[in-house]
């Protein structure tokens, strides 16, 4: 192939071009490592914010049935007049609050996707959170109606 | 990418209902202790009662871990193949539901042995009166 002046100013010009799509490729490659090594740590922080969020619901859980064991050991005690009973009501009353809690605790909806960011994992945590004591607040709601109905038959009943 | 298969899949379906009879079973153990107190409240039909309560909390959570779907509106699983996250999403889907499940059926013996404890209670005293 012969090239004359303004062939060569063209393969010149086309040689650049080549060349730096060559470095541009290689910058994409380089980008993409390194966008796949944010993904993949994107995906860990998603775990670790899933695992996190998931003990603290378990805590708060945990700590409000720390928090209702002196008063529902006299409640029962008062009610059932037998240690035994007493102790299998409290034992029951425990399990249905810790279930409702980490029931809830445990569904996650978490947004993984591309588009995901710090602020989209916010909401993610909070819903995961929100669920959790949402789910608490009614088994509380109901069990403490539950009693009081129960305290007031029982009142009813004596009189 | 990395693909799941549908074995691994199916790992995590049966793994999560197999989880969900293993938290009905411990909530069973736990309940072990309070056995005469379960004598104490059933002076009548009292095998009937202790066998529906365990059934009752087994099935529970069955049904809560079964309740869980992983096909999609057209009735296929591909979804999940190409997305390891969301079926260790159901997975823990079916565990939730299932504990869930279990928390509203323990509840409702809860109430249903203070009124039948009640009701022990009442028919003594008029007997004794």
């Amino acid at each position: 192939m012969v090239i004359n002046a303004g062939n060569k100013t063209q393969f010149l010009l086309i040689l650049t071009i080549y060349n730096m799509q060559c470095l541009y490729k290689t910058k994409l490659s380089v980008y993409f490592v390194g966008s796949k090594t944010i993904k993949s740590m994107e995906k860990t922080t998603f775990l670790v914010t899933y695992l996190v969020s998931f003990l603290v619901c378990a805590g708060v859980t945990l700590g409000l049935i720390a928090l209702i064991n002196k008063s529902l050991k006299v409640y029962f005690k008062q009610l059932c007049q037998n240690a035994q009973v007493a102790d299998l009501f409290i034992r029951m009353t425990k399990i249905v609050i810790l279930l409702a809690g980490l029931g809830a605790a445990l569904t996650s909806n978490y947004t993984t996707n591309e588009k995901a960011d710090w602020l989209s994992l916010t909401w993610n945590v909070t819903a995961q959170v929100k669920a959790a004591l949402e789910s608490l607040f009614i088994a509380f709601i109901i069990l403490a109606l539950a009693f009081l109905v129960l305290h007031v038959c029982t009142r009813i009943c004596k009189k | 990418m990395t693909y799941w298969t549908s074995t691994q899949i199916a790992l995590i379906y049966f793994g999560g209902i197999a989880l969900a009879i293993l938290s009905a079973v411990l909530v069973l153990l736990y309940l072990k202790h309070c056995r005469r107190a379960f004598l104490v409240i059933w002076t009548k039909f009292r095998k009937t009662s202790i066998w529906g309560f365990k059934s009752s909390l087994i099935v529970a959570a069955l049904l809560g871990a079964l309740s869980v779907n992983y096909l999609d509106c057209s009735g296929e699983y591909e979804y999940l193949k190409e997305s390891g996250y969301l079926v260790l999403t159901k997975g823990l889907e079916q565990i939730g539901t299932a504990l869930v499940l279990l928390s509203i059926t323990t509840g409702a013996w809860l109430l249903v042995f203070i009124i039948r404890m009640l009701v022990n209670r009442r028919s003594k005293s008029e007997k004794q009166s």
